[in-house]
């Protein structure tokens, strides 16, 4: 009975939709507050159905209820508990259901949380939720329906893919959708302002907070997904330029750019009508990279859901969805008061770049993702996109925009001296030079891509660091004013601090672990060694074990090393009998912010294939886009950023506009 | 058959011999080293979005040994990609050929930021006004306002 | 109650509070639209603009002329803002009420029917430990296979140890076609009793199973667990004989197998079949090759209709790229260039847009004939 209330509840969520926008529309029309607040209710009443319709999904894939046909084909009674959950996303369907979730709970948090909005722009930014709603809910029920029943209940599941049978692949999905889905709020608001015809400072004010939260969760989802990769896959790589990878990567350029645009809206009442057109770009990025993972357009690991008549479903929604987005910003812009005047040399300035270099970049990534098809669907010729090509194209246009990403808050807005700001960041640029020769040099002779990505880091590390010495007044004041001062600055500037140091660790880790990275493999017998830098590892033997759904051989190794006595390491092979696959299980070893990386391959004639590899500064790149995001949460906990909290006047220490 | 290529494309994800497997290495270090280099730029015909560095399928297996044979016999880059093009159109390389078909491809990232910039200049120069002081009328309206707080 | 009316009854409880939920955020805005101010909201952001760069300065850190600029921008704003003040909501009267009603009761009533179109009312939930309650109360003699052995693994869990449970629920896997399990259970007894022969040799006979007779390196190890416990066992024999032959030791293994059939009566069938086996492994020829070598006519047109049938099959349905490999292959082992080529040029047209598979057709094809 509850799997079927939770099918009646998610047809009632599509219906409070459909109510959520006729009455947030008329409540805008007619100018009432009963319609209104009736469109505002139905929308939390949409995001509780579709929360209740989840937790029904959820209970029967929690008792393997396989009557329902969504859990016969993506559960099995083996699997344990934490991956019956993450099996309730993991399917097409499912994740259509958290998509949803996402899309609702966006809705009703604008709805409640959104008291300090103009009635029309929230009535309409509700309505245009609703309208989103009423596409996605509409097609999860119609053509995705995870509640349907089978008469012949089969007595097993179908378990799901082993490698995603990972702690870390459990969790991504979440953090990556509500990323995904919180765009869809700016997208909304981006509308609603469209036909109110008003973008304004406030506006960019309004929407920020909801930006900075998608782009937290999406970056933190990429991340996990990134270090799944990393660990799971067995060959040590972190980034494929994969196109599930971009699919999720292009909205989160997007969103950054806006990120950055919306502030120099905020501050200088400029750029409005740009700022919009990112709104609707970021979430139309994510409406694109759900399609492409969702329609089987690309088949690979991660697109499980191959079905045609879905991926066309699905491009019409995409379609409606921006294209209406995209029809009204072409119809109304125009109309739009342009604001602002600015200098080049400036805070605003070097956001304006930011944000070119960071437009070409996400086009890029669109490009070389939606090339190949493109192309062999008018030629027929299959061609691919990889990595090289990324490196070639994307590489020089990011490099020059994070060499910006030290200057621009050193700037003020409006006009500025760029020699004074150049001459505070010279010992960001000698620290930067000093990695660089040292990497030439030491780490990875030779190597000019991997100096200048170390140049890079230590420019941006060191920038940040510098930029917050000039907040403090690091220098001028004494040590125990500059703390307080330190300790005094608003939230949002230690967040964009932070964000930006995070960056520059990111392209440390990158840089290091791409140039330097030592591979060795070898066909081990027990006894003998295989050196990997400065470790050597010794074959102990190898074991048979029984896990819960998969049998496992684990070798024993021995580590000997600078800082390492008798340190022993276990990597697996499972192999999982359900679905007759094999995975790796690396053997992960951290020494500081570095990784020894060990799998086992197959065994031969009593002897094991062993890779191994010393991944120097790989860890930086998974923290680097951590800092990244905790910089995003801290600047979202700003009390200035607060939605409808009734701004509290006088703080004098605390405020400095940071941003 | 069609499931068996399946399959190895999804064996080649998660098993891990691949191009690290010690017993095929090139006696000549340089040699080999370069012969890693061309892996990445090849991809793995029946994997998806693999180079054959990183493929463990047998397909990718055989594309390597090409290479690694092409590479001994001294040949340079440009006729290994151009003997493996011939046999398996551009499909094989991972970065798409510089001509005039791709020219899209290479071309739109950088003529992004070119206009973006040359826009930028036009409308920087265009305006270059000054934002004119409040005058008394309005400074008397924003006392007025601002006094609604204060 | 039936369930259905409960579930009914459950789903129109739902339907009213969300109707209820509903109303209360109309009221509740409509009361407050009666005494909410009309000023405009984006007014307090201007407000706090001003206040932020008048405190940049008070710190001295806007030099004066910017920030009076600055100042002027942000307060234009919020002059702008305050001439624009918005007509005040109403509170929306009795028609809106009115509208209200019938949109809630038309949604209602259309999740109502979209639901009876979809969905099974009042379908049970069938969680999975009720239904082996179910099975496990019933009567276990005429319990399908499969579902026999989600019952006997419920006993296995619970006494792990239980060499006999362990035994069932293994067979009963065999039975439901679950090879690979039934290997793992009897591996897990084996390991619990490891002179147990008739688990030994269980074990060995669901590794078989599970790869289709193929000796794998696991099956290897079962088998001469088995040997090394029933040095006789014929089944033990002739698979590590066919091991041997698979692996390239043809002699070896046509030596175990020539003294597994020696003590075998003639004329048994499975020892005619031996002796083709061991034919075929000494003459390290495939069985079609003997046919085509062979000058028999008969033969070669028995081949023949049957390369031509495939033939005629593919050209019905082309998308079998395992069937092209066969057909190129064929056409190799008969000799026939030309059709060879033929078939060949053929499947490049079927398989133009997909020239990974191509390419595993090709290898397919050339590959050394079985």
């Amino acid at each position: 009975m509850i799997v079927e209330l939770g099918a009646f509840a998610l047809i009632l969520a599509l219906m409070l939709s459909a109510v959520q926008v006729a009455a947030s529309a008329g409540g805008r029309i007619r100018g009432e507050a009963s319609l209104r607040g009736a469109g505002e209710g139905a929308s939390l009443g949409a995001f509780l159905c579709t929360a209740f319709a989840f937790g029904a999904l959820m209970y029967a894939f929690v008792t393997s209820d396989f009557s329902v046909a969504n859990v016969a084909e993506n559960s099995h009674t083996e699997k344990p508990m934490l991956y019956k959950v993450a099996a309730v996303w993991g399917s097409h369907e499912g994740s259509m259901m958290l998509w949803n979730l996402a899309l609702t709970g966006f809705g009703a948090a604008v709805a409640i949380f959104g008291r300090g909005l103009p009635h029309g722009l929230k009535s309409l930014t509700v309505a245009s939720q609703g309208a989103l709603q009423l596409l996605f809910i509409g097609y999860t029920v119609l053509a995705s329906n995870p509640f349907v029943r089978l008469t012949q209940v089969p007595v097993e599941g179908n378990s799901l893919n082993p490698v995603l049978q990972d702690p870390l692949l459990a969790i991504h999905p979440p953090f990556l959708y509500v990323g995904y889905v919180g765009f869809s709020v700016v997208f909304s608001f981006a509308i609603a302002a469209l036909i109110e015809g008003r973008v304004d400072a406030a506006w960019a004010r309004w929407v920020r907070p909801w930006t900075l939260a998608a782009w937290s969760l999406l970056t933190v989802g990429i991340t996990l997904g990134s270090f799944w990769a990393y660990y799971e896959l067995g060959w040590g790589g972190w980034w494929f330029w994969d196109p599930v990878e971009n699919a999720s990567f292009m909205p989160w350029l997007a969103g950054t750019a806006l990120l950055h645009s919306a502030i120099v809206t905020e501050k200088r009442g400029a750029l409005g009508g740009w700022t919009v057109f990112l709104a609707l770009t970021a979430f139309g990025f994510s409406m694109l990279g759900g399609f492409l993972v969702r329609s089987g357009v690309l088949t690979s690991v991660h697109a499980f859901a191959v079905d045609p008549k879905r991926g066309v479903l699905l491009l019409i929604i995409l379609g409606v969805a921006a294209g209406s987005g995209f029809g009204l910003f072409a119809w109304r812009a125009p109309k739009l008061a342009p604001g602002g005047v600015f200098s080049p040399v400036s805070r605003e300035g070097t956001l304006v770049l930011n944000n070119l270099f960071l437009a070409a970049c996400a086009a890029t990534v669109c490009l070389g993702t939606l090339y190949p098809l493109i192309r062999e669907a008018l030629t027929g010729e299959p061609i691919s996109v990889g990595p090289p090509y990324f490196l070639l194209t994307f590489g020089p246009l990011m490099a020059a925009c994070m060499l910006l990403v030290p200057l621009g808050p050193l700037l003020p807005w409006k006009r500025a001296d760029l020699l004074t700001a150049l001459k505070r960041l010279w010992p960001a640029a000698a620290v930067g030079v000093a990695a660089a020769l040292y990497g030439l040099f030491l780490i990875a002779p030779g190597k000019v891509g991997a100096a200048f990505a170390l140049f890079l880091g230590g420019w941006l590390v060191v920038g940040g660091l510098i930029e917050l010495a000039q907040r403090a007044k690091v220098g001028s004041l004494s040590p125990g004013m500059s703390l307080r001062r330190l300790a005094g600055l608003p939230r949002g500037a230690w967040g964009m601090t932070l964000a930006h140091i995070g960056l520059g660790v990111f392209v440390l880790g990158a840089g290091v672990e791409n140039a330097a990275k030592i591979e060795a493999a070898a066909i081990m017998q027990t006894g003998q060694q295989l050196k990997v830098g400065a470790y050597t590892l010794t074959m102990q033997g190898v074991d048979v074990l029984e896990g819960p759904n998969y049998t496992a051989e684990r070798a024993k190794l021995s580590v000997a090393g600078p800082g390492v006595r008798d340190m022993t390491i276990t990597p697996e092979r499972r192999t999982y009998p359900a679905s007759r696959q094999t995975t790796s299980q690396v053997a992960l070893e951290r020494r500081g912010v570095s990784d020894l990386y060990v799998v086992l391959g197959e065994a031969r004639n009593g002897a094991w294939t062993v890779r191994a590899f010393w991944n120097p500064w790989a860890r930086l790149i998974f923290l680097g886009p951590f800092l990244m995001a905790l910089g995003g949460v801290i600047s979202l906990s700003d009390r200035r950023l607060r939605l409808g909290v009734a701004m509290r006047r006088t703080a004098p220490m605390a405020a400095e506009p940071a941003e | 058959m069609r499931a068996r290529l399946l399959a190895a494309a999804f064996a080649a994800l998660v098993v891990c011999t691949g191009a690290g497997s010690p017993t095929d290495a090139l006696p000549d270090a340089q040699q080999e080293a370069r012969a890693r280099s061309m892996f990445r730029q090849v991809r793995c015909l029946v994997c998806q979005n693999e180079s054959i560095d990183d493929s463990e399928a047998p397909l990718a297996g055989d594309l390597r040994k090409i290479v690694r044979q092409e590479v001994a016999a001294g040949k340079s880059d440009e006729e290994i990609k151009r003997f493996l093009t011939d046999r398996y159109g551009e499909f094989v390389l991972l970065k798409p050929s510089f001509k005039l078909g791709n020219a899209i491809l290479w071309v739109t990232p950088f003529a992004i930021v070119g206009l973006g910039a040359a826009g930028l200049l036009l409308v920087g120069r265009r305006r270059r006004e000054e934002t004119a002081p409040l005058d008394a009328e309005e400074q008397k309206k924003l006392d007025a306002l601002s006094g609604e707080t204060r | 109650m039936s369930g259905t009316l409960i579930f009914w009854v459950a789903a129109a409880a739902l339907t009213v509070g969300l109707g209820g939920l509903l109303f209360a955020f109309s009221a509740l805005a409509a009361g407050k639209a009666l005494s909410a101010g009309p000023e405009d909201p984006s007014m307090a952001v201007y407000r706090r603009q001003l206040e932020e760069l008048d405190e940049l300065a008070n710190r001295g850190l806007l030099p004066e002329a910017e920030q009076r600029a600055a100042r002027a921008e942000a307060g234009r704003r919020l002059i702008s803002a305050a001439d624009r003040r918005a007509t005040p909501e109403t509170a929306g009267g009795k028609v809106t009420k009115v509208a209200l009603l019938a949109g809630g009761v038309a949604a209602a009533a259309g999740a109502v029917a979209l639901y009876l179109t979809l969905g099974s009312p009042g379908a049970a939930d069938q969680p999975f430990k009720t239904r082996v309650k179910g099975w496990m109360s019933s009567d276990l003699e005429f319990l399908p296979p499969q579902e026999l052995a989600a019952v006997l693994r419920q006993v296995v869990a619970r006494r792990p140890q239980d060499i006999q449970g362990l035994t069932y629920l293994g067979k009963a896997e065999i039975a439901a076609g679950e090879s690979a399990n039934a290997a793992r259970t009897f591996g897990h007894a084996r390991r619990l009793e490891p002179n147990n022969l008739e688990l030994v040799a269980l074990e060995a006979q669901a590794l078989l199973t599970e790869s289709e007779d193929k000796v794998t390196p696991e099956a290897e190890a079962a088998l001469k667990r088995v040997l090394a416990l029933s040095p006789q066992d014929p089944m033990a024999r002739y698979y590590l004989a066919k091991a041997a032959v698979d692996a390239g030791r043809a002699e070896e293994g046509v030596k175990g197998w020539r003294a597994l059939a020696d003590e075998l009566p003639v004329g048994d069938e499975r020892r005619l079949q031996l002796e083709q086996q061991i034919a075929r492994a000494s003459g390290k020829t495939s069985l079609a090759e003997t046919v085509a070598k062979s000058d028999a006519p008969a033969q070669q047109a028995f081949i023949k209709a049957m390369v031509s049938r495939l033939a005629g099959r593919l050209k019905e349905k082309p998308d079998d790229p395992e069937g092209w490999a066969r057909l190129i292959r064929a056409y190799g082992v008969l000799g026939d260039k030309e059709e060879q080529q033929r078939a060949l040029a053929t499947a490049r047209e079927v398989y133009a847009q997909r020239p990974a598979v191509m390419l595993e057709i090709e290898k397919e094809a050339t590959s050394a004939p079985q």
